[in-house]
């Protein structure tokens, strides 16, 4: 019972690594360059949600779509700024241009908020779910099935819509795209939306479930979330978001049969061996380079 | 401009070295010593990154293993500072030649990805292995340098030293970078399969760029340890290879004057605003993105260097390509 007990731990950690993972492999896929202030839009979206629900006292599905709308803002900025002037050029500017974003943001929220890790007012400990010895907390079965849904939505979007298409057919092969008419900008702006509005609901979902937000809570989950994304597959959203899980669940398994201290350094290296032997991830599509 | 530069480099060198008689405040010489150190470490990222392209992420686990070795050796062999410098270079650098076949494998993003894993992998090993690396306290007591019976102790002394090892290691790429083996590597960071079709022996000259960048982190890391005298996993993580990243950048891509300049610029800059203590991090942040926007070839990108590898880095100033 212990190892379905440990299961669910990694499934609500992985699920909150999938929904940036998805908004990597949703920027990757189209532009071929990550960016390094993903985890500073979870965190601000977290820090906006946070000011939502204790400072104004509304519910926190208000404060989760403040998080949602004002790290859709940030993320569409943070292209225009990062990645636009450098489109097809060096991937070396935006990198350093994200870097700088990200130490500026993390600064501004430590002004702002201060240093001290704040607490989440919704325990979400009245409610438990038991089956047998295996009990599922509230806030676990809320990470879980809030992430659930939004990666759901985000392949229907993908999917079913015309934009969806569009992101799509750029990610496939940008220049074409553009030929046949699609609005490469507005697309390249939407999949930074979309990744950012997953990133700023999983800044929220993560808060809640640790109980702690704090100015430096994006960095290690986007680097541990980037290393989801390259196991999974960074150029595929499904890809992505299955690393993201798989991640999840062999860190928890880690903790549980070797020990907590070298769970992260056994998930570095299994992201390594997946980077020398299968770079596409181990879902991802793989592409040739071509002379 | 050319003239400018003739007068320009034997001036800068003259008030480097006479500073010792100006200036008695033991803070400068902390300032300017670990600006020597961070000279070392983002001219050897630079040659990895600005001349041979390589998109690496990892240079402060370099520079993590040459202080640790360093360390190790001095604390429990009992090796002399030299001979424990040296070693540290040389072992490093063999690592990095190690680490340089599988990451030749990646390009792009990927090997930025690889190598900050390996990063993250060389801080929490650091962390873990407490019996070797003391752990996340750290190695303490680590003894300070000797050169022929003379203990260096005094700031003065520190601050010559790393003066000289600059120098060295400005002289050792210089040459790299004047000679067929850097332009062979400006050919690969350019177009690399142009480099190959005429007879460039691409892994050859990256794993090269590989070790050199990394047995001068190894020396960076030895001086760091033994002046510091404490070393912990924290002063390797990846916010230190990003602040590496960030010289560089500022120093303009392939140029080796800039890359000691971008240094100086990024360790002293910062102090100048302790006064405002808590806006100091949203100004360097902010500072990075307007350089970056602002000043495409670096802060530096007048200064013209000599060589024609350098040069023929100042014009293309892309890094990586895409994917």
């Amino acid at each position: 019972m212990l190892i379905i007990q440990t299961l669910i731990y990694g499934l609500a950690q992985g699920s909150l690594y999938a929904l940036l993972a998805a908004g990597f492999a949703l920027i990757c896929g189209i532009l071929k360059m990550i960016t390094f202030a993903h985890g500073e839009v979870f965190m601000v979206g977290a820090f906006v949600a946070l000011g939502v629900i204790v400072g104004l006292g509304l519910p926190p599905a208000v404060g989760m779509a403040a998080a949602m709308a004002a790290a859709m803002a940030l993320g569409v900025f943070i292209e225009r700024v990062a990645f636009r002037p450098f489109r097809g050029g060096s991937s070396m500017s935006p990198a350093l241009i994200t870097i700088g974003f990200s130490i500026a943001l993390q600064a501004l929220v430590l002004l702002l908020a201060g240093a001290d890790t704040k607490p989440f007012p919704y325990g979400g400990g009245e409610f438990k779910l038991t089956v047998g010895s295996v009990s599922v907390s509230g806030i676990e079965l809320t990470v879980i099935l809030a992430s659930f849904i939004l990666v759901a939505l985000l392949q229907l979007f993908i999917r079913k819509t015309s934009w969806g298409l569009a992101l799509r057919a750029a990610s496939m092969h940008f220049d074409a795209a553009r030929l046949m008419g699609v609005n490469t900008n507005m697309t390249v702006a939407l999949a930074f939306g979309l990744a950012s509005m997953l990133a700023g609901a999983g800044g929220l979902l993560f808060g809640a479930y640790y109980g702690a937000f704090y100015p430096q809570m994006g960095v290690v989950m986007a680097f541990k979330a980037l290393a989801a994304a390259t196991l999974g597959g960074i150029t595929s959203v499904s890809g992505a978001v299955a690393g993201g899980i798989m991640l999840g669940v062999i860190e928890s398994l880690s903790v549980l049969f070797i020990s907590s201290g070298y769970k992260d350094i056994i998930a570095f290296s299994i992201l390594i061996l997946v980077l020398l032997f299968k770079p596409s991830g181990l879902l991802g599509r793989f592409e040739e380079e071509k002379v | 401009m050319r003239q400018a530069r003739t007068f320009l480099a034997p001036a800068a060198a003259l008030l480097i070295c006479a500073l010792p008689l100006l200036i008695q405040d033991q803070y400068v010489y902390h300032v300017m010593i670990m600006a020597g150190i961070y000279a070392i470490l983002t001219m050897g990222l630079n040659l990895l990154l600005g001349c041979a392209g390589m998109f690496s992420l990892g240079h402060a686990a370099f520079y993590g293993l040459g202080a640790y070795f360093s360390a190790l050796v001095t604390l429990r062999l009992g090796w002399p500072f030299l001979p424990a410098l040296l070693a540290s270079g040389l072992f490093t650098g063999l690592i990095g030649g190690v680490i340089a076949f599988p990451a030749l494998r990646l390009k792009g993003i990927f090997l930025a990805i690889g190598t900050m894993g390996f990063n993250e992998i060389f801080r929490l090993t650091a962390i873990n292995a407490e019996s070797l690396t003391g752990g996340p306290a750290g190695l303490t007591g680590i003894p300070r340098p000797e050169l022929f019976g003379y203990p260096i102790e005094r700031s003065v002394d520190f601050y010559l030293m790393i003066i000289v090892l600059c120098a060295l290691v400005y002289f050792m790429f210089n040459r790299i970078l004047g000679s067929s083996p850097g332009r062979a590597l400006i050919a690969i960071r350019d177009d690399e399969t142009a480099a190959q079709s005429v007879g460039v022996n691409i892994t050859r000259f990256k794993v090269a760029a590989f070790v050199f960048s990394s047995f001068s982190a190894g020396l960076a890391g030895s001086f760091f340890a033994h002046y510091m005298a404490y070393i912990s996993p924290d002063n390797f993580g990846l916010a230190e290879s990003f602040s590496i990243l960030a010289m560089v950048a500022l120093g303009g891509m392939g140029n080796l004057p800039g890359s000691v300049a971008g240094a100086a610029l990024l360790v002293a800059g910062p102090e100048a605003f302790r006064f405002m203590q808590e806006y100091r991090l949203l100004i360097y942040g902010s500072s990075l993105i307007l350089v970056v926007l602002l000043l495409p070839e670096g802060i530096f990108g007048w200064m013209r260097p000599k060589t024609p590898a350098a040069k023929a880095g100042l014009q293309r100033t892309a890094g990586t390509g895409g994917g």
